[in-house]
């Protein structure tokens, strides 16, 4: 191809860039050609004007529409995030600035965080109640006071449900099962009540003599429930059944301070003797009584101070 | 075991059987355990929603506030008809765009925590050409998914996979009930809502569709083949083709049922021409139906009134109507809201004898919590408001109506967003019509906007009615509400807004709603001129001579001076856009708020603008702007130029007649 050819190409063809037509170009017209910036980034020149876009009117906020004798349960029908337009009275929450006064619903990002309970103002509570009756059954006669109760129903059994804000239904929780019973129901004698105490250990609470079973071992809260039952039968045969080796039991494994045949007695009677005095047995019921509650509930000033006057009384010092 | 189990625990054992503390779902019964007998009354049984729906019973709509779809927000909250369409719609395609990514992207879906798995949360099931078989067909079916069950089909038969004749029925069924085409969604509510259906009554039945090829190729054509394709036939209106299969079932004694009958009754009005042959056909009809032993339905009683709706220009048709009434009755078929609807049409016809079936019929229904047996129930609530605004103009019906929509869940019966619009559009017009103004402003700003947006036409109503009454006092909330459902640039509503602006009396008592009456001349003028700036508009507001006089009386009125002079000014250079000029008393008004504020130049600018018009009346008010104002040399000489030099040595208009008028 001879040069020439090149040159007609190449002015010929429109915004070719190549080095070699501007180098053609530059030495045709090296005057006219003025130098060229280099653009890396093309900006463009012109910023396209936005059409207006037409502003839709904008309606008063919906407390100034609100009736004072409106029914407000229509108005917030469920929980929701606080919105000061919907919300008719004023109210004021968080911390204020120096010198402003505390601030107020508009906008206000504490009061929209806490949870309000306008869902449940009184007149929709009872309103509800009302409405939820006709679901209840009257609760059964007989079962008045919590004696009653407890007479007839001594065992109470509770289960939990977990309902979530999500597409499954299971949680894990439900299956667990818990039994409280009072010991008074069972009618233990000394012996069973000792036994079971010792079989349960942390499942009795001594202050309300209830004992707590509780069980989650299989998946199903029936089973646990079954199991629970299971447990409690176990428990209380066990405790009623007499083992062979159990008359082993010596003075170091009584569960309670007995005061007939203890040194304490053996000591106080030692005094009479010496003293060559029948043993008076009022005083010496109240020592026993007031030597037991020591042992028994421990010390504290009225317990010790009713034993010294006992031992005052027992030695003869009064 | 030593012994027996102590009677005690025995016991306990047995109460533990018997009650937990938390409600199970079994039953308790009652076992006595002592002496004293306690008895546990059984739980009573619910549904797993019955507490939310007893709960939701407490709750009614708020006017106050808009529908619980939109956002309860200022902002977001729609005023108008065409905002509260594009937010729900628009809501609605955010929800068609969610479900297109899931079934367009299924990979991504896989991970499934539900439990129990929710079918409706997982990518719909796309078939491919190798999965053809006719379980795969009678899945499709099952979906209601009409194109894809017939491309199924086609796919079937061109692999040669044979179907049964109870696929190719449940096949047949789908597409006579559809008319091979796919219906819109149960989920796209919004869409529902705001559909638009056509009701001309027109054929539509596909010729050339699968239904008749099915039926066809059924190897031996049983009644229910019959049944499905007549329905569907007489559905979409082919109705001879309809009639034909109905004589082949007479002559092959095949046994048709009840909502066959139904749909061939319903249509019998197209195969006839005659009234009174029409009734026969129905007759007939209902003749072989009983012949057959076919027992009738609520179907049967709103087809033969429907039959009888097309011929209820017959004399004979009312009373028919209220025979075959008595009789269904009392055959034990209780009539449905589609069955007032139709007696309705009969009796209340517009070019027919006034009827007050309507008055009865509400008394009978009062009440009453209706529920949707048939498909034109939902036609109901709007034909009895019409009839009570056009027919027998009884607001008192009107009323019973409107009890009668808000009982229950009737409200559910009302249709879609048309037919809702359309009877409030009737309830208003009745209201405005009849109630003293005061009331009816009270039910206005109760039910508008949010539940009704009043159309062009019925605030148009609104505003006539509004300055009859002389209730001026609403204008300015009206003009405001007109802005806010997008109606502001409505010349008939402006005019009439201006109108009643100017007849306002100002007087010591109303300063304030003469303020407002002067902010709503100064918001329609800054208004209507940036629309008129706007040029690419296709309704472009004209001015009207009437108008902007009202604007200036109003401005004037309030005490807008400033204003005052640029509406004059304008409406001086721009002439030639404005229809009319500007009427004669609203120019006096405004030379005198210019002599009272001893601006001669206006006064000028005013008789200009009289003369210019060629109003009579310019020489009246040039004499009063001379006698009332000193005038400079340079105005003098001006209104010289204007008027002729009679009119400085006239007297003034009092003493003298019109006859300085020299242009």
């Amino acid at each position: 191809m001879s040069e020439i050819w090149l040159r007609q190409v190449y002015r010929g063809v429109q915004g070719f860039r190549l080095h070699t037509a501007a180098s053609l170009a530059s030495e045709i017209n090296p005057a006219e050609e003025e130098f060229r910036t280099l653009e890396l980034k093309t900006v463009r020149q012109e910023k396209r004007t936005m059409r207006d876009r037409k502003k839709t009117p904008i309606l008063p906020p919906r407390y100034k529409r609100q009736k004072l004798d409106q029914n407000w349960g229509n108005v917030w029908p469920t929980a929701r995030t606080f919105h000061p337009a919907t919300v008719p009275f004023p109210v004021r929450q968080g911390y204020p600035a120096t010198g402003q006064p505390t601030p107020d619903k508009w906008g206000n990002a504490e009061l929209m965080k806490i949870p309000n309970f306008l869902h449940l103002t009184p007149p929709v509570i009872k309103q509800q109640c009302e409405v939820l009756k006709k679901f209840c059954t009257p609760w059964p006669a007989g079962l008045e006071t919590p004696a009653k109760q407890e007479k007839h129903f001594p065992a109470t059994v509770s289960t939990s449900s977990y309902l979530h804000s999500s597409p499954s239904l299971r949680d894990d929780r439900a299956r667990i099962v818990t039994m409280k019973v009072s010991l008074k129901s069972l009618e233990l004698d000394d012996h069973g009540r000792d036994k079971l105490l010792r079989l349960v250990k942390d499942h009795h609470d001594p202050k309300t003599d209830t004992l707590t079973l509780v069980a989650d071992r299989c998946p199903l809260s029936t089973q646990n429930r079954d199991y629970c039952t299971y447990l409690l039968t176990v428990l209380y045969t066990e405790a009623m059944k007499t083992e062979p080796w159990e008359h082993e039991k010596n003075v170091a494994d009584y569960e309670r301070y007995v005061w007939e045949g203890s040194r304490s007695e053996a000591a106080a009677r030692a005094l009479f003797n010496a003293r060559d005095d029948s043993p008076s047995e009022d005083v010496l019921t109240e020592y026993a009584k007031v030597v037991t509650e020591l042992h028994n509930e421990g010390e504290d000033d009225s317990s010790v101070s009713r034993y010294r006057e006992s031992v005052l009384k027992l030695v003869g010092l009064t | 075991m030593r012994g027996s189990i102590h009677h005690t625990f025995h016991r306990l054992l047995k109460c533990l059987d018997l009650r937990s503390s938390l409600p199970r779902r079994t039953l308790s019964t009652s076992i006595p355990l002592s002496h004293q007998e306690i008895v546990i009354p059984k739980r009573i049984q619910r549904s797993p929603t019955d507490i939310l729906q007893a709960l939701a019973s407490t709750i009614k709509r708020d006017t106050s506030g808009p529908h619980y779809k939109h956002h309860d927000d200022p902002y977001l909250t729609p005023a108008s008809n065409s905002l509260k369409r594009m937010y729900s719609l628009s809501k609605e395609s955010g929800r068609k765009a969610a479900r297109w990514i899931r079934d367009s992207n299924p990979q991504l879906f896989l991970h499934t925590p539900d439990d129990p798995h929710i079918k409706a949360f997982a990518p719909t099931v796309r078939y491919t050409e190798d999965d053809a078989s006719e379980a795969v067909l009678r899945e499709l079916v099952r979906q209601n998914e009409v194109s894809d069950a017939i491309t199924m089909y086609r796919i079937c038969k061109d692999k040669n996979i044979d179907l049964s004749d109870e696929a190719k029925q449940e096949l047949l069924e789908l597409v006579c009930y559809s008319n091979g085409e796919d219906q819109l969604e149960e989920d796209w509510l919004e869409e529902r809502w705001h559909r638009q259906t056509t009701t001309t009554i027109r054929k539509t039945w596909n010729d050339d569709g699968v239904a008749e090829e099915l039926f066809q190729s059924l190897g031996e054509k049983k009644s229910p083949a019959y049944c499905a394709l007549i329905r569907g036939m007489t559905q979409y209106y082919q109705v001879d083709r309809a009639w034909q299969l109905y004589k082949e079932c007479q002559e092959r004694e095949l046994p048709l049922d009840t909502n066959t009958y139904n749909s061939l009754i319903r249509v019998s009005s197209f195969l006839r021409d005659a009234s009174d042959l029409r009734w026969q056909l129905v007759k007939e009809l209902l003749a072989t139906m009983a012949e057959s032993g076919v027992q009738p339905n609520l179907g049967t009683l709103n087809s033969t009134l429907e039959a009888l709706t097309q011929v209820a220009g017959w004399r004979e048709a009312r009373g028919l109507s209220l025979q075959v009434l008595r009789e269904f009755t009392q055959a034990g078929i209780e009539p449905s809201l589609a069955t007032y609807y139709f007696l309705l049409l009969i009796h209340c016809r517009e070019r027919g004898p006034v009827s007050h079936l309507l008055l009865d019929m509400l008394d009978h229904m009062q009440g009453r919590a209706f529920q949707a047996r048939h498909l034109k129930d939902t036609y109901f609530f709007v034909t009895a408001m019409n009839i009570a605004r056009n027919h027998i103009q009884n607001l008192e019906a009107a009323r019973h109506v409107d009890d009668l929509l808000h009982t229950g869940n009737n409200y559910c019966l009302i249709g879609d967003s048309y037919r809702e619009s359309v009877y409030y559009r009737h309830y208003f017009a009745l209201m405005c019509s009849q109630m003293p103004i005061d009331q009816f402003m009270e039910v206005y700003s109760d039910l508008s906007p949010h539940i009704y947006t009043p159309e062009r036409d019925v605030m148009e109503m609104i505003l006539k009615f509004t300055t009859l009454h002389n209730a001026l006092q609403y204008i300015p909330q009206l003009y405001s509400d007109m802005v806010a459902y997008n109606l502001g640039n409505q010349e008939k509503l402006l005019t009439l807004v201006l109108s009643a602006a100017a007849q306002h009396q100002p007087a010591d008592d109303n300063i304030e709603l003469t303020e407002k009456m002067g902010r709503v001349a100064e918001d329609i003028w800054t208004r209507v001129e940036e629309l008129r700036q706007d040029k690419t508009r296709i309704n472009q507001i004209t001015w009207t001579g009437q108008m902007l006089g009202d604007v200036l009386m109003c401005l004037v009125v309030s005490g807008n001076y400033k204003l005052c002079q640029v509406v004059l000014k304008d409406a001086t250079l721009k002439a030639h856009t404005i229809l009319g000029y500007i009427p004669p008393p609203a120019l006096r008004v405004m030379l005198d708020a210019a002599i009272q504020r001893k601006d001669g130049d206006t006064g000028l600018e005013v008789v200009k603008y009289a003369l210019e018009s060629g109003h009579h009346e310019t020489g009246e008010l040039a004499l009063h702007l001379r006698s009332s104002l000193n005038l400079t040399p340079r105005q003098k000489a001006k209104l010289t130029t204007a008027l002729g030099t009679d009119i400085m040595t006239e007297a003034t208009s009092s003493d003298s007649d019109s006859e300085g008028c020299q242009p």
